[in-house]
């Protein structure tokens, strides 16, 4: 009963891989199309504003109600937020900008299609191979590089936009927000990664041992 | 290769074919073929003493110890 719903679940993730490659490629064609086009065809106004998580220091004050009689000051000091500016990205930051996300773009590209591949050779019953070791690596090396590369961006944005913004309730404060469980998840990935290899090394042996 | 298989040898003196003798010993004819042609990485003691069984013979009859030039220099 479990083999059959394993092999629906694989199957399942193998169509899932492929649309996502597809619209992943189409999504990343049309957004770098008009991050590159959009100044020269004058679309740029709307679509490459600059849009940008950010932490901010805040002070407001509120209530929290535990039971009846017992309400207690509640204080927000920190926030996240997003700024957005509806203006064309300025031409320092256009070039930084397209490079990262032509960098994470394809990072992201690459390790849906080396997953969407270690899911079809799952389905053909011969996941055991050399090639879906390095691709294993490659997720695991790709995961760490576009979270790194999220949070440069993110940084570079706020230290370009950070004395620019100016708030009179709020004070901005930029931080590199990158997710450490993202790179533990990839480190963990290369472990078994490695482990995978020393398996496939075993499994050759074994296939050449009469 | 260090150890060169002499299976061909044994199996010409025994005038014995790759199928009947793969059929006598109990593994594939593909395997025994790629024990013949050197491409096995090891041999298991269970198919060893079958291959001696079927040819009378002795495992140093099919392995041979081939020094490398480069060791036999130092």
């Amino acid at each position: 009963m479990a083999k059959i719903e394993n092999r629906k679940i694989v199957a399942t993730a193998d169509i899932t891989l492929r649309i996502v490659f597809y619209i992943f490629i189409l999504g990343t064609t049309f957004f770098m199309g008009k991050m590159l086009m959009g100044p020269i065809l004058g679309l740029a106004d709307h679509s490459s504003g600059l849009s940008t998580p950010m932490e901010f220091s805040v002070s407001e004050q509120g209530t929290a109600t535990f039971d009846a009689d017992n309400v207690v000051p509640v204080k927000i000091v920190r926030g996240r937020g997003i700024v957005q500016i509806n203006r064309p990205v300025p031409a320092v930051l256009m070039i930084p900008f397209f490079l990262l996300n032509l960098i994470f773009s394809g990072l992201i590209l690459w390790v849906v299609y080396s997953l969407w591949k270690i899911v079809q050779s799952v389905r053909q019953k011969n996941p055991f191979t050399t090639i879906n070791g390095k691709r294993l690596r490659i997720i695991a090396f790709s995961m760490v590089g576009i979270e790194l590369i999220r949070g440069l961006a993110d940084l570079t944005k706020m230290l370009y936009l950070e004395p620019r913004l100016h708030f009179e309730t709020i004070l901005i404060r930029s931080d590199i927000s990158i997710s450490f469980h993202v790179i533990i998840a990839g480190l963990v990935i290369l472990v078994i990664a490695e482990a995978f290899r020393i398996g496939v090394e075993i499994k050759d042996e074994q296939e050449f041992t009469v | 290769m260090q150890i060169r298989i002499n299976l061909d040898v044994m199996m010409a003196r025994r005038k014995i074919s790759l199928g009947e003798l793969a059929g006598r010993v109990g593994i594939t004819q593909a395997n025994l073929s790629i024990l013949k042609t050197e491409k096995a990485r090891a041999v298991r003691f269970s198919t060893l003493e079958a291959i001696c069984q079927e040819l009378d013979c002795q495992p140093g009859d099919i392995l041979e110890f081939v020094p490398n030039e480069k060791n036999d220099n130092k």
